[in-house]
């Protein structure tokens, strides 16, 4: 009995882990991701001046009546 | 032994509670209303007077089409001797509400929380036409209708479309001029061209794209940053702007709902006006608690019941 309660507080310990390990490993990589953005290339830019100007067949939706 | 189970449950609860406590966002219960991402997003051009010019415009065009759409489906049902006394009421609430919106100056401070008052209203009454619809016909009929209205031209809408335009042109414009001084270059005479609709967009951007690939990467790096600074400040205004938007919105609505039965009441009387005020007065007292934008996916309370849209007989469905 007492080995199967250790097997399973073993399980959870290791469940847990995981879980932080896996959420400081992904954020981690987040950070080094941004990191490399290619700041400087002329795509970025152009990037950014697509998202400053609107698309004059932009619409505000209400949905449909039918 | 115990002590054993007393561990297994505490290490049970953490694993229970991790995914709680790394959650990227956190619901903030006190909201009253939820404002989707689209709305959120739109509003980020309302800090600057044309930009809230557009969206208020936009909403306008978006009412009148649903309005002209929405006659046209009560006068096909007439033909077919439906009542339609409830869906005029929602159309002539409708109606109440165009006026609201062209009422609102786009410089005042509160634009943003009027819009997206407004636009709340636009999407829960549009949601009530069709809910009242499902009620009233099967779902072939519906689809008739909605092939018929479909390509609908609403004059009213088109001149619009070609304000909203001339409106967006005007602001990619101001745009643009930002960023030329950005860059330290002097774009007038392409602006221009492409206000007067001699440039497109496109070409516009074209002309753009050589300078900035002949600039130096520093030079390039600083204008990259300055743009992202600027998109930030945005977005860190437009969240401010939703913020003050989502408080006190119940009561914003419910002024709002008093002054559209007020109106109503100094109408003539007649039964589609009867039953506005009574739609009004049951969403007064259900306390509406819709959550705004998208797909409007909580109703107004007024329900389309009331017996006045129900089938009067003619059974031509």
């Amino acid at each position: 009995m007492k080995k199967i309660l250790l097997t399973i507080i073993s399980v959870l310990i290791i469940l847990f882990s995981s879980v932080l390990i896996y959420h400081v490993f992904s954020e981690d990589s987040i950070e080094i991701n941004r990191g490399v953005e290619k700041e400087d290339s002329t795509d970025d830019v152009m990037n950014e001046i697509d998202e400053s100007i609107l698309d004059e067949n932009d619409e505000v939706k209400i949905g449909e009546m039918v | 032994m115990r002590k054993i189970w007393n561990i297994i449950i505490v290490l049970m609860l953490m694993v229970s509670i991790a995914p709680l406590a790394f959650a990227d966002e956190a619901e903030d219960p006190t909201s009253e209303v939820e404002i989707d991402d689209e709305t959120q997003k739109q509003v980020e051009i309302m800090n600057d007077s044309v930009g809230s010019e557009i969206r208020l415009l936009q909403l306008e065009k978006s009412i009148a089409k649903n309005i002209i759409k929405g006659e046209e489906v009560v006068s096909i049902l007439k033909g077919l001797e439906y009542n339609t006394t409830y869906l005029e009421a929602i159309l002539a609430e409708f109606e109440f509400l165009k006026e609201e919106v062209i009422d609102v100056d786009p410089n005042s401070t509160d634009a943003v929380q009027i819009f997206v008052d407004l636009k709340h209203d636009a999407v829960n009454l549009t949601k009530d036409f069709r809910d009242a619809l499902k009620e009233l016909l099967d779902d072939d009929t519906i689809e008739q209708l909605r092939e018929r209205t479909r390509e609908m031209i609403c004059e009213e809408a088109q001149n619009l479309s070609s304000k909203i335009q001339n409106k967006i042109k005007q602001y990619n414009r101001n745009q643009l001029h930002k960023l030329y001084q950005i860059m330290g270059e002097n774009g007038t005479s392409f602006l221009n061209k492409y206000q007067n609709g001699t440039l497109t967009m496109e070409q516009v951007k074209q002309q753009i794209g050589k300078m900035v690939n002949q600039m130096t990467k520093e030079k390039r790096y600083g204008i990259f940053s300055q743009l992202k600074q600027n998109k930030i400040q945005k977005k860190i205004q437009a969240e401010i702007c939703v913020q003050n938007a989502t408080d006190g919105f119940q009561t914003r609505k419910e002024s709002r709902l008093i002054n559209r039965l007020q109106k109503s009441e100094n109408m003539p009387d007649d039964p589609i006006n009867e039953e506005m005020q009574e739609r009004i007065r049951n969403r007064l007292k259900g306390n509406d608690n819709s959550g705004t934008g998208g797909s409007g996916n909580n109703a107004d309370n007024g329900s389309p019941g009331n017996g006045n849209n129900q089938q009067s007989g003619g059974g031509d469905n």
